[in-house]
């Protein structure tokens, strides 16, 4: 018996001390932002908090209806836009009580849908006759006509090169692909099955090439827009490869900002947009002025949340490091490609979400912040981002490289 | 060993006090968890319905279609065939392999069941139909997984 009460005691010692330890071990994670205390709420005690100064936006300014009895949310979803694993929904809160609210919902799904159709016409990779296959299958140095909407999401894709000083960069397309992130999602099985040095620093050939890409418009009775391939190619594998574009991640901002402006234009002051988890935009919340986001923590597995903050009337962007990745020898692969080194993100940045400004840039800003590595990121968003709420998270565990 | 023997060592180590005082405390332990399993399901009526599939053993699951019993059904019209008819959403779901599966809907009773599938083992048309948000039918041969879905539109709350 004496046995037994040893065994039992020592286990609950050794439990008891196992909580004790890791309780008093400090914060396994950061957290970074320019969100102010008083404006969110620390949601799990795994992270300590830093300010980054210089945030100068203003207080949520939300509508709110003082009696919302009879107020319901319609919903409307679409699937495979520009990736066939993406989805968007559409959210509208109204009273729906007579005809013209109810039409008026349906028409704005209608010009919903066919602003999704011109966007995976425009920037799907695998549409057959959408322009960015057009171009990515075009020859080096080609003048390859694409739609408007390929050309105005390229604008942008370049402006936020620019002003992230290349941590954004859409040719990371095949190290995007070599690392198993492709549409099919292949992912490697072992060391061996990366990569190798050489055929990245191929690839990272063709995507710094980007800077030298081409827009054209070509004004007339119809404008015309181009983009002008560069001439840049290597070789890998006895294939000769020029640089292709991904634009799906801004795409999807892009789409956002659309929605944002149709519900406008249908007079609906109530809902929000969602395409792919995320990049949204929101309006206000009828009963509760603004929506409460909880936002993910990257390191918990059981689905909790880290921050909460409110927001109103504004898009949120983020991105994250265990949405899509897998492990090998203990290193985390996941799907955002710092262009920096062709390779997957392993600055340590673990999720970066933006709130505010236009949701097709924040796409790009939250890739690069979390490309740029903390350091850079703080520098980045105290000094070019003051106008959004920018809030991200540091695992150092993670960190592979500076 | 003799009977008289083993007489003599089941009076020496009968039970002792400390040993029914472990068994008990093991039989709370159970006894508790089995409550707190049965009480904290979510035995609400079924408020949707999420019918999801994954091309391979290795893929991701993706909804393919999603009803919530309000508004009209959402769903992939590339895999999805979806009749309605007499309050009954009969949903036809391909899946890899020429996988067929039928999900039978019925609107009022708020119940959702695998009706036929061509997969061998056929345990997803022998598992009872989904009546609350508790339970789900998983087809494992197929990628196929039908499973209640509580996402409030109305609620302020967004989880990103």
């Amino acid at each position: 018996m004496k046995k037994h009460l040893t065994v039992i005691a020592a286990a609950v010692v050794a439990l008891s001390a196992t909580f004790i330890f890791s309780g008093c071990s400090g914060k396994k994670y950061e957290l970074y932002t320019n969100i102010p205390e008083n404006a969110y709420e620390k949601m799990s005690d795994e992270y300590s908090a830093t300010n980054i100064p210089n945030g100068t936006f203003g207080a949520l300014n939300a509508d709110k209806e003082e009696n919302y009895e009879g107020y319901t949310t319609k919903t409307r979803e679409w699937f495979g836009i520009i990736n066939t694993d993406l989805t968007a929904n559409l959210y509208v809160s109204d009273t729906f009580t007579d005809e013209a609210a109810v039409s008026r919902f349906n028409t704005l799904c209608d010009e919903v849908s066919a602003m999704l159709k011109d966007i995976n016409h425009s920037l799907s990779a695998s549409l057959e006759n959408s322009s960015i296959y057009a171009f990515n299958n075009a020859e080096a140095g080609a003048k390859v006509e694409i739609t408007q909407t390929a050309y105005t999401v390229l604008e942008i894709a370049k402006n936020a090169y620019e002003f992230t000083e290349g941590h954004y960069n859409p040719a990371v397309y095949y190290s995007v692909q070599a690392y198993g992130f492709g549409s099919e999602k292949n992912y490697p099985q072992n060391a061996a099955q990366l990569p190798s040095e050489e055929t990245i620093s191929k690839y990272n050939i063709l995507s710094a090439a980007f800077a030298d890409l081409q827009l054209v418009k070509e004004d007339g009775k119809t404008a015309k827009f181009y983009a002008v391939k560069p001439s840049v190619t290597v070789e890998v594998e006895g294939q000769t490869l020029a640089m292709k574009l991904d634009l799906g991640g801004i795409g999807k901002g892009y789409a956002a900002d659309l929605a944002d402006k149709l519900m406008d234009k249908y007079g609906f002051k109530y809902g929000h947009f969602d395409f792919g988890g995320s990049s949204n935009v929101y309006k206000s919340h009828y009963a509760a002025g603004n929506y409460t986001l909880g936002v993910a923590d990257p390191r918990n597995v059981f689905g909790g949340f880290y921050i909460k903050t409110d927001i109103a009337k504004q898009s949120l962007s983020t991105s994250g490091d265990n949405t899509l990745y897998y492990v090998i020898d203990n290193v985390r692969y996941c799907h955002v490609i710092n262009p920096q080194t062709g390779k997957p993100v392993q600055t340590g940045v673990s999720s970066a979400t933006i709130i505010g400004g236009s949701a097709a840039e924040s796409d790009a800003y939250t890739t690069a912040i979390m490309a740029m590595g903390k350091d850079k990121a703080i520098k980045f968003i105290s000094e070019k981002l003051c106008d959004r709420r920018v809030v991200f998270t540091y695992d150092k565990a993670s960190a592979q490289t500076k | 060993m003799s009977l008289k023997k083993v007489s003599q060592v089941k009076v020496d180590k009968g039970f002792k006090i400390w040993d029914l005082i472990i068994y008990g405390a093991v039989l709370v332990l159970v006894a508790a968890l089995f409550i707190a399993v049965f009480t904290t399901r979510d035995t609400s009526p079924l408020s949707g319905v999420r019918v999801s599939v994954r091309d391979g053993v290795f893929a991701d699951y993706k909804t393919v279609f999603e009803y919530n019993f309000n508004d009209a059904p959402t769903f992939d019209g590339e895999t999805v065939e979806v009749q309605d008819k007499d309050g009954v959403l009969t949903v036809t779901v391909h899946t890899h392999g020429d996988g067929i599966n039928v999900v039978v809907i019925d609107k009022k009773a708020r119940t959702a069941k695998v009706t036929e599938a061509n997969c061998r083992s056929r345990r997803c048309v022998q598992t009872a139909a989904i009546k609350d948000n508790s339970s789900d039918i998983h087809c494992a041969t197929h990628g196929l997984k039908v499973e209640p879905f509580s996402y409030n539109p109305d609620d302020p709350f967004q989880p990103v």
